[in-house]
């Protein structure tokens, strides 16, 4: 059942991912309604999907304190729904359709990257560092902010598309869908600022949840620097634009450029290191 | 104090970048040579000192702005001058005479729910006028004071506990017990358990410790990962677990039979020939130059260490894997791969060690507060809108004029629509 609902989640973002490529192209209003309730039904299927895999895991008494994002399948899925989440948010807020074609292919892709787990997607066994409350704190925290700096990204490369095609003496469909420069800037802006203090928050509580585990709240491990560095590359973003005045293209870039770093800090960390990764199946 | 002159390119926001750019590339450099020490290197301390340095740098000439920035009530300031910082301003003449409109203007900002006070000014003609001073989330204005405060603070933590701070790592075996280099205190490991998955896998370990000074208990407890022991600050952290060489019991599958044997007791084989095991490495890996090592305490491939004695003397010695018929003969330092011997060797009761690991940080408790306040000033700097209004009702040529000045600590546009919404509510009450 935990399976037919996470196959309906995905199949509602594929929708929806389809029928946003579809809006900017028609410049049909209907297309951009129907697929912000696809977004709608594919959280709601996600969410009973994650519900009864947890339901099922805690059956086993060591799981006392599962959450269902503990290994490779689990977390890109987790993290799909928190972008999904995180896009209906903004959406509601600042009401700009359009960025749902620049975000439901990312979750398309991180769902699929769920799916084709190395590890398969069955329910892991929890390893004993593994088995504390602060896994229900610490790793939502960071998902939110890196969900919020996946729309960054889009909303920057949505800029740089935009000012090409403001540039472009044939300027295609695309650009009469996307918002002014100004307002993508500011959206830019007005994202990786609340997500910053929720990527600091995230960074504390997995300091506190070290503290616990592994008796020190810093240790240089390869995913703590590059949460460090991540983090100082958002502080520069911030720097930049308001004590030197950056605007723009500038800001666009580096909001493309934080978000390499992001991917980086959650995937590509973990062929550095095993400790705190996921990739043995079996986060330590 | 250093002058101004030597602390100015401290203060360069550009330098501050450039430092912050420099930061990262030196700890992602640290990551992909985790073989060359950055992070506890002189010059990667010497950049985080400089970092804090920069902090203290730019907001002591920041610290004196807040103070004096928040205006003084028994200075009398002109009408112009209010409205210097203003970025909105919008102008309200009225038929109304200038107490009334006063009373309209204080009803007003009361409605708006913000907090204000009143103070004479001077107006543009020499004579005198009332200025309304009115905020919300004022408290804003110390969040960037706060946050760069706590960066220095957390620094200083970690200064703290890298300078004053321990760690020691006490590998126990059950019964045992060690004293800490650091402080005159004993651990007692009284007993470890471990628990498995079906699939193999370790679920759950635990070590029942007691801690001793001079004889005297000072605490135990029964210590998991994630829970440690709390005595003084100084903390029990359950770190590790892994197989001691030395085992309790083996047992050996002879012809169908199963025989159990103890550490260093020769059991008889067939045609005069005894067989005595020794000691097992827990995870047996051959390096290349063909010596035997074992690449962790876990028990991923243990081996027994056999001797095989004719007439009291060693004919042979062998490593034996568990539960397969594989073999390597010991020559000196070297082992190269040797038949099996006519047995299996089926089972072990390992001698478990328990690695305790004991810290020190007395830096920890300034950290954590430099990540409250850290945590509370960006909160306050990016989630709160301070927006301020200053109000002068002045005397104008029907009756008395007001004179609205807005400004917030985010870009304009996002308080221009409701400063705008506010002076229409204005309008329509003077009107």
């Amino acid at each position: 059942m935990e399976q037919t609902f996470f196959i309906a989640a995905f199949t509602f973002y594929t929708v929806a991912m389809s029928l946003f490529l579809g809006y900017v192209i028609t410049r049909r209003e209907s297309l951009s309604r129907v697929a912000g309730t696809a977004i709608w039904a594919g959280v709601g299927t996600h969410v009973a999907s994650l519900i009864l895999r947890t339901l099922a895991a805690h059956v086993i008494p060591e799981h006392r304190f599962y959450v269902p994002w503990s290994n490779w399948f689990e977390s890109f899925s987790f993290f799909s729904l928190v972008i999904a989440v995180t896009f209906l948010v903004i959406e509601w807020r600042r009401g700009m359709p359009i960025l749902g074609a620049f975000v439901s292919p990312v979750i398309f892709a991180t769902m699929t990257t769920a799916v084709y787990s190395p590890f398969g997607t069955h329910i892991p066994s929890l390893a004993p560092a593994l088995q504390s409350y602060w896994m229900a704190i610490h790793v939502p925290v960071m998902f939110i902010s890196y969900a919020a700096f996946a729309h960054a990204f889009a909303v920057g490369l949505a800029y740089l598309i935009q000012e090409r095609q403001l540039k472009s003496k044939h300027p295609t469909s695309i650009s009469f869908r996307l918002p002014p420069l100004e307002d993508l800037d500011q959206l830019i802006y007005r994202i990786i600022r609340t997500a910053f203090p929720i990527l600091t928050l995230g960074v504390f509580l997995g300091a506190r949840w070290a503290y616990n585990a592994w008796g020190r709240y810093w240790g240089w491990d390869p995913k703590e620097t590059w949460a460090l560095i991540t983090w100082l590359i958002y502080l520069i973003y911030l720097h930049m634009r308001l004590v030197v005045g950056w605007r723009g293209r500038k800001t666009a870039y580096l909001s493309l450029l934080g978000f390499a770093f992001v991917l980086f800090t959650y995937v590509g960390v973990n062929y550095l290191s095993s400790l705190h990764g996921f990739l043995s199946n079996q986060g330590r | 104090m250093l002058p101004d002159s030597t602390l100015q390119p401290f203060r360069s926001v550009r330098f501050n970048i450039w430092l912050f750019a420099v930061i990262a590339a030196a700890s992602i450099f640290g990551t992909f040579f985790p073989k060359i020490e950055v992070y506890h290197s002189g010059w990667f301390s010497a950049l985080l000192a400089l970092m804090a340095f920069d902090v203290v740098a730019c907001k002591l000439r920041r610290g004196p702005l807040l103070i004096h920035g928040i205006p003084k009530r028994d200075e009398e300031r002109s009408v112009e001058r209010l409205f210097s910082h203003s970025r909105l301003r919008a102008s309200l003449p009225t038929r109304l005479p200038i107490d009334q409109a006063g009373d309209v203007v204080r009803s007003w900002l009361g409605s708006l729910g913000l907090r204000f006070y009143e103070e004479p000014v001077r107006a543009a003609e020499g004579g005198r006028a009332s200025a309304f001073f009115a905020a919300r989330h004022r408290v804003q204005r110390w969040g960037d004071m706060v946050l760069h405060v706590s960066i220095v603070a957390i620094l200083a933590g970690g200064l703290m506990g890298a300078l004053y701070g321990f760690d020691e790592i006490l590998p126990l075996p059950v019964g045992e017990t060690m004293k800490l280099k650091h402080r005159p205190l004993e651990v007692t490991l009284e007993d470890f358990d471990i628990q498995y998955y079906p699939s193999g896998e370790v679920s759950r370990y635990a070590s029942q410790i007691t801690v001793r000074q001079n004889g005297a208990d000072l605490g135990r407890k029964r210590i998991v990962v994630n829970d440690p022991l709390d005595i003084n600050r100084v903390r029990f952290y359950q770190a590790s677990w892994g197989m001691t060489p030395s085992f309790r019991t083996a047992v050996l599958r002879i012809g169908g039979r199963d025989i159990t044997v103890r550490p260093g007791e020769p059991v008889a084989l067939a045609g005069g020939l005894s067989v005595r095991a020794n000691r097992i490495a827990p995870t047996f890996e051959l390096t290349p130059d063909g010596r035997m090592k074992s690449a962790d305490f876990h028990g991923h491939n243990p081996a027994l260490q056999l001797d095989f004695i004719e007439n009291g003397e060693v004919k042979a010695a062998v490593w034996l894997l568990l539960n397969r018929p594989e073999a390597y003969r010991i020559i000196g330092q070297r082992v190269t791969p040797a038949p099996p011997p006519p047995f299996l060797w089926v089972a072990v009761d390992p001698i478990l060690f328990s690695g305790i690991q004991v810290g020190y940080d007395p830096g920890a408790p300034l950290f954590w507060l430099g990540a409250i306040c850290l945590m509370a000033g960006l909160c306050s700097h990016f989630y709160l809108h301070q927006r301020r209004l200053r109000v002068a009702v002045v005397n104008g040529e029907n009756g008395a004029n007001v004179l609205i000045g807005g400004w917030n600590s985010r870009t304009p546009s996002e308080f221009e629509t409701e400063f705008e919404d506010w002076v229409e509510r204005l309008r329509r009450q003077v009107a």
